[in-house]
């Protein structure tokens, strides 16, 4: 019995240690949650799609601007219609800021006119971790071959202010604009802003 | 000629009642204060930007780390003038579930150096400070905000008791560029260690060390950087950040000794080494 329990423990502990953690030309670690209608989602079921995930926190102001400026949900309606898959992540912790009721997000979502694929729930910042999601919002690339090809930043301009979304240098644009003319992601990371991920 | 003393009085309380109240915007507060000054003396004034926060805020460094915005100033000045680089006094690291910010709570006083030209008539001067910043706890709110100020240069300054303790405070947080410390570097693949000897030290003082990059996005932001002592010796390491958006050609930062004395003192240097 007690050994039955330590091999148990052993087994947890290592996977815990040597648990998947996102890096860049390699495989996304698979997940699997919840959007906010109830349904599941695994990376997986999105294999031979780009998938685009999106960290976010409707209340964050770094968030609000992209999205009263209309430009997070642009570039979600432009993206899907290519048939790129789209998933926001929420990993707002029970309690924190941007941790609503499925309903309150479908609200919220319904009134952005958000075109993303599905809004994941992540209350327990497992998948965050993983990704090593750290703002929101906080940006990642997922090639058709199932590679992370992009990690960081929405754009180069880190404010709060609606007016810098025009002329800001899109990252995620211009990896998915390359991937889709068969080019290689030139810019693979930059340095996300925005509020910290309420884990 | 009383014509003219009266408008320029005019002039001065007009200015003058558009800059003294302190710019609030909700958890926060700015405003410009300055040092004394002579001009006879020197062409140079010492200015500061006094951001005041609610308990619980803080403001960010020049890099806030893993979230946050960094604090910028834009100085509207008159023709002529001009102003340096922030100063920043050396700021805290805050570490909230597993993520590192850098900044400052309760008050911090930025400095920087305003050039009188030479050929100044010495009018009243109007200065203006443009920042764009954020202001967080468990939650974030833009804090952006105009403050001016009115400068008498033909009269000496002397500044009142309160705001010189607020200059002595913030000088004493600037970190000591010019320094004897024998600083080197060792790159791993996934970290860097730094060989450091600091012959104003006494290693058996520090209780924790850490590097804060100047830049963001190259090291992992972390207060909790692993220190040996090695003779007479410290190693530092500090790991790279994991999506790194470029490979480092230099370490360019502050180096933040933290004592294990009862007031728990720092020491805070600069530091820039090129990585080869």
């Amino acid at each position: 019995m007690i050994r039955k329990f330590v091999f148990l423990f052993l087994v947890a502990f290592i996977g815990s240690v040597f648990a998947q953690k996102a890096t860049l030309n390699e495989s996304a670690p698979d997940f699997k949650l919840v959007d906010s209608n109830g349904n599941e989602h695994s990376l997986s079921d999105f294999a031979g799609k780009n998938v685009v995930l999106e960290w976010i926190n409707y209340d964050c102001p770094f968030v609000k601007k992209h999205y009263d400026s209309k430009n997070m949900q642009n570039l979600q309606a432009k993206y899907t219609e290519k048939d790129v898959v789209w998933l926001a992540i929420c990993s707002s912790n029970k309690g924190k800021q941007g941790n609503f009721s499925a309903e309150e997000i479908n609200k919220r979502s319904k009134k952005h006119d958000a075109n993303f694929t599905a809004y994941l729930i992540d209350e327990n910042g497992k998948v965050g971790k993983m990704y090593g999601a750290k703002t929101t919002p906080h940006m990642y690339i997922i090639s058709a071959e199932g590679v992370l090809v992009y990690a960081g930043g929405i754009d180069d301009k880190a404010t709060t202010d609606v007016k810098d979304v025009k002329g800001a240098k899109n990252y995620v644009t211009l990896a998915l604009d390359e991937l889709f003319s068969g080019k290689s992601v030139s810019i693979q990371s930059s340095t996300p802003y925005g509020c910290s991920v309420k884990y | 000629m009383l014509l003219r003393k009266i408008i320029q009085i005019f002039l001065l309380l007009a200015l003058l009642s558009v800059s003294l109240t302190a710019q609030t915007r909700s958890n926060a507060s700015a405003q410009i204060v300055f040092d004394s000054y002579s001009l006879e003396i020197n062409r140079t004034i010492l200015i500061g930007i006094l951001i005041e926060l609610e308990n619980d805020w803080h403001i960010y460094w020049r890099n806030p780390g893993d979230s946050g915005m960094p604090t910028s100033i834009d100085f509207d000045l008159p023709d002529g003038f001009t102003i340096s680089e922030i100063k920043w006094p050396a700021p805290k690291a805050f570490e909230y579930d597993g993520l590192a910010s850098y900044g400052y709570e309760k008050q911090v006083l930025l400095l920087a150096d305003l050039s009188v030209p030479e050929n100044y008539n010495l009018n009243p001067i109007k200065i203006t400070a443009n920042l764009k910043s954020l202001i967080c706890k468990d939650v974030c709110i833009p804090f952006n905000t105009t403050v001016s100020t009115v400068i008498d240069l033909a009269n000496n300054f002397m500044v009142e008791d309160q705001i010189i303790r607020l200059f002595i405070d913030a000088r004493n947080n600037l970190p000591e560029v010019k320094h004897n410390i024998d600083f080197s570097v060792k790159v791993d693949d996934e970290l860097i260690t730094c060989i450091i000897q600091n012959p104003e030290i006494n290693p058996a003082e520090i209780e924790s060390l850490y590097f804060l990059p100047y830049d963001n996005g190259i090291f992992k932001n972390s207060i909790d950087q692993k220190f040996i002592q090695n003779e007479n010796k410290t190693e530092l390491t500090v790991e790279f950040d994991h999506f790194r958006i470029e490979e480092p050609k230099e370490i360019y930062g502050l180096l933040i000794y933290v004592f294990g004395n009862l007031d728990k003192s720092k020491k805070v240097y600069e530091i820039k080494q090129l990585i080869n």
